[in-house]
C-alpha cells in the first residue's frame, strides 16, 4: 500500500513536472543553504583547530602601548596628547634575557627577528629577515629541500649564512641544488652584504583563511639574528616581543603571568606606556566567536527559507487537492477510507519535500566544496547535517502536508463526485 | 430464478437542512427489496430523488429514517470506516462521467478497488487483466483514460466496478454521456453480465426505453415509488435468448 502510494505520488509529480520543481525550490534553497553553511562551519572549525594545534598557538605576543589604551582593538585609540614613545619605553634585549631565564622551564624560547627589508641580488629582489632558532619556528613549518638548516653555532656566533626559499634559489642560481654553497651578494642602498647559502627550503603557501591570521611569508631569506645585529640591521629596542611556550595548554595563564611580571618590573614607573598581551588563541577565540554568530544568523535565514518552502508545499497541495476533488470522490466511492486518502496526500507532500531535500543536499555539497576551495579551508562531509536535513524535510512534508491531506480525507464523497 | 434478498430498504426517509427553516424532505418512505441476480431499473425525472436514493443504496449517504440492510449488514448503523469497506466490497459503481482516475492506465484503474481491499499486487494485476478481457478491453489495458473513447472508458469503469466481486453493480446513467449506438453496446454488456454471470444490477436512468429492457422497473416521482412492474421488453429479450 505504501509502495502504491509512493508510485502514485511520483507519477503525479511527473505529470506536473514544472509545478513540482517550482514547489520544491523553496526546500531546495533552504536545504542547500543549510548544508553549505554546515560545510563551511566544519571547515572553519578544522582550520581553527589546525591553528590552535600549530606552532602559532604557542606564541605569546607583547606590545608596547599607551597606558589607558588597553582596549586598543576596540576604539583603535591613540592618545594624541600623550608624549611619543622613546627608546626607554621600549623592550630591550636585557628584558628578553631576564624572562628567558625566569621562565626557562615553561618557555621554548624568545622569538627574535628583525626585518632587514628588501635587498637587491643582481636583477632580483630578496626580502631578508634575521631570525633566531625560535623565530624560525614561529614562521611556520618549512621543508629543507637541499643543504641543511642553520646550526646552533651559526646562530650564536652570527655566521654569514642564509636559508633561501626554493623559488628564489631557482631565480637567482637556476636550480635548488645548485644554490647550496654559493654566495648571495645583497645590496641595500650603498652597502653590500654577502651570505653563503647553507640550505634551500620550501614552504606551502598558507591557505587564504589562515593567511589572514598568520601572514604569508614563503619567499623570505633567513639569516641568523646575531648576524643581523652585527651587520647593524637590527634595532636594540623593540616595540614588541614574541615568546614561544613549550606547551599549547595554559597559554592564557602563562601570558598573564609574564605580562604582569614585565609590567610590574619595567613599566610600573612609566608614566605613559605599558605592555599589552596578545595571544593567537585569544585572537582565534574572538574570531571564532564572530564566525559562530555569523553562522547562526545564516542558519536562521536558511531556516526561514525552509519554512517558506514548506508553506509553498502546503499551498500547492491545497491547489492540487481542489483540482483532484472528483478523483478523491471517485476513490472514496471505490472504497478508499478517509485514512487511505490522508496517507496518499501525506506521502505526496513528503515526497516533494524529500526530493527537494535531496536536490538541496546535492547543490549544498557542491556549493560548500566550492566555497571551501575559494577560502582554502578543508570542508568536510557533514554527514550529520545531511541526515538531519533528510529528517527535517520529511517532518516538514508531514507537518505542512497534514492540513491539505486532512482536508482531502474529510471531503464528502457525494459532493466530491459532483464537483466540476 | 432469483436468489436471496440482497438489498432491503424499509421506510426510507431522507431530509436535508434538518431543523432549519428550509428543511427539505427528498425521500418519503421508500420500500425496496432487490434479490440476488436481479436487473432492476429505477426511472424518474430529474428532481424525483433518484440520485439521493442511489447515494443511499451505494452507502455514500445514510437515510434520515428507516432501515437499510445490505447483504446482512445494517448500513444505517455503520460508521464511516465501515461504509468505506461496504462500498469497497459490496458495491460496484458505474458513473455517467466514467470517473476514471486520469493519468492512470486502464489496468491501474481496475486495480484500484482491489488496492483498497489490500489484495496483493500480482493478484490484482492478474484479476484486472481478466476483467478487462471480459469487457473487451484486453487490447488497451495500458492506455490512459484520455487515450480511450467514451464507450471504452465506460467498459473500463464496468470492469473496475466488478473488481472486488461486489453484491451489486450500481449504474447511474451509464449511457448518459454516450451516443446511442455506443450506449447500446454498454447496455448489451450489462445484459450479458446479468445473463451469463448472474450479476445483480441496479440501473438508474431517466430513459424509459432502456428501463423497459430490465427485469423490474421502479418509477420514482417526488420521492416515492409510484409504480413497480416488469419491463415491457425484458420478456422479449428473455424469449429471444431462449429461442437462440
Amino acid at each position: 500500500m505504501l509502495k502504491d502510494n509512493i508510485l502514485l505520488a511520483l507519477s503525479e509529480l511527473k505529470a506536473n513536472r514544472m509545478r513540482s520543481l517550482l514547489t520544491m525550490l523553496g526546500i531546495v534553497i533552504g536545504i542547500a543553504s543549510v548544508i553549505s553553511i554546515m560545510i563551511m562551519g566544519e571547515g572553519m572549525k578544522r582550520t581553527t583547530a589546525d591553528i590552535i594545534g600549530s606552532a602559532e598557538a604557542k606564541q605569546i605576543g607583547f606590545q608596547v602601548i599607551q597606558k589607558g589604551m588597553e582596549n586598543y582593538y576596540d576604539n583603535e585609540g591613540y592618545d594624541e596628547s600623550l608624549r611619543s614613545m622613546k627608546n626607554s619605553d621600549k623592550l630591550t634585549v636585557k628584558m628578553f634575557d631576564d624572562i628567558e631565564k625566569r621562565y626557562s622551564d615553561r618557555l621554548d624560547g624568545i622569538s627574535l627577528s628583525a626585518d632587514m627589508g628588501r635587498m637587491e641580488v643582481g636583477e632580483e629582489t630578496l626580502s631578508l629577515k634575521g631570525v633566531n632558532r625560535c623565530a624560525l619556528t614561529t614562521e611556520g613549518s618549512i621543508d629543507i629541500l637541499a643543504g641543511r638548516n642553520i646550526t646552533d653555532d651559526e646562530y650564536t656566533n652570527g655566521k654569514n649564512v642564509i636559508l633561501l626559499s626554493d623559488e628564489k634559489a631557482e631565480k637567482i642560481f637556476g636550480s635548488v641544488d645548485g644554490a647550496v654553497g654559493k654566495t648571495v651578494e645583497c645590496r641595500k642602498n650603498t652597502r653590500f652584504y654577502s651570505y653563503t647559502v647553507v640550505g634551500v627550503y620550501h614552504k606551502e603557501p598558507a591557505p587564504a583563511l589562515k593567511a589572514m591570521f598568520t601572514g604569508d611569508t614563503k619567499d623570505i631569506g633567513f639569516v641568523p639574528y646575531v648576524t643581523t645585529l652585527e651587520n647593524g640591521l637590527a634595532d636594540e629596542y623593540y616595540e614588541w616581543l614574541i615568546v614561544v611556550a613549550k606547551e599549547s595548554e595554559g597559554i592564557p595563564e602563562l601570558s598573564r603571568e609574564i605580562g604582569n611580571y614585565l609590567n610590574n618590573t619595567y613599566y610600573a614607573d612609566n608614566d605613559a606606556y605599558k605592555l599589552d598581551i596578545i595571544t593567537y588563541q585569544e585572537q582565534m577565540d574572538s574570531i571564532t566567536q564572530v564566525l559562530g554568530i555569523m553562522k547562526g544568523v545564516l542558519i536562521a535565514i536558511a531556516a526561514i527559507s525552509l519554512i517558506v518552502g514548506g508553506i509553498g508545499v502546503m499551498n500547492i497541495m491545497v491547489v492540487s487537492i481542489t483540482e483532484r476533488t472528483r478523483e478523491i470522490g471517485t476513490r472514496k466511492a471505490l472504497g478508499a477510507s478517509n485514512n487511505n486518502i490522508r496517507v496518499q496526500f501525506l506521502v505526496e507532500a513528503t515526497i516533494i519535500c524529500l526530493l527537494g531535500s535531496l536536490f538541496g543536499i546535492a547543490i549544498g555539497l557542491l556549493l560548500g566544496k566550492l566555497m571551501s576551495l575559494v577560502l582554502g579551508i578543508a570542508g568536510g562531509m557533514p554527514v550529520m547535517s545531511i541526515l538531519i536535513s533528510v529528517g527535517i524535510s520529511m517532518a516538514f512534508g508531514i507537518f505542512f502536508g497534514y492540513y491539505p491531506a486532512n482536508k482531502a480525507a474529510k471531503l464528502n464523497p457525494i459532493e466530491a463526485l459532483r464537483y466540476e | 430464478m432469483n436468489g436471496d434478498v440482497i438489498i432491503d430498504l424499509k421506510n426510507i426517509y431522507k431530509r436535508f437542512y434538518i431543523g432549519e427553516p428550509n428543511e427539505l424532505e427528498i425521500l418519503h418512505g421508500i420500500d425496496l427489496t432487490v434479490r440476488e441476480g436481479e436487473f432492476v431499473s429505477i426511472v424518474g425525472a430529474s428532481g424525483s430523488g433518484k440520485s439521493t436514493l442511489m447515494n443511499i443504496i451505494g452507502a455514500l449517504d445514510r437515510p434520515t429514517e428507516g432501515s437499510y440492510d445490505l447483504n446482512g449488514t445494517n448500513v444505517c448503523a455503520a460508521p464511516d470506516s465501515e461504509l468505506s469497506h461496504i462500498r469497497n466490497k459490496q458495491i460496484g459503481f458505474v458513473f455517467q462521467t466514467y470517473n476514471l482516475i486520469p493519468r492512470n492506465s486502464a489496468l491501474k484503474n481496475v486495480e484500484l478497488p482491489m488496492m483498497y481491499a489490500q489484495i496483493s499486487s500480482s493478484e490484482r494485476k492478474k484479476r484486472a487483466k481478466e476483467l478487462l478481457s471480459m469487457v473487451g478491453m484486453g487490447q488497451r489495458m495500458d492506455h490512459t483514460p484520455d487515450e480511450l473513447s467514451g464507450g471504452q472508458k465506460q467498459r473500463v469503469a464496468i470492469a473496475r466496478a466488478l473488481a472486488n466481486d461486489p453484491s451489486i453493480i450500481l449504474a447511474d446513467e451509464p449511457t448518459g454521456a454516450l451516443d446511442s449506438s455506443t450506449g447500446r453496446m454498454i447496455m448489451d454488456l450489462f445484459h450479458q453480465l446479468h445473463e451469463e454471470k448472474g450479476i445483480t444490477i441496479i440501473l438508474i436512468t431517466h430513459s424509459n426505453e432502456l428501463a423497459e429492457e430490465t427485469e423490474r422497473v421502479l418509477t420514482l416521482m417526488d420521492g416515492k415509488i409510484i409504480s413497480e412492474r416488469m419491463g415491457c421488453n425484458y420478456a422479449e429479450r428473455q424469449h429471444t435468448a431462449c429461442a437462440q
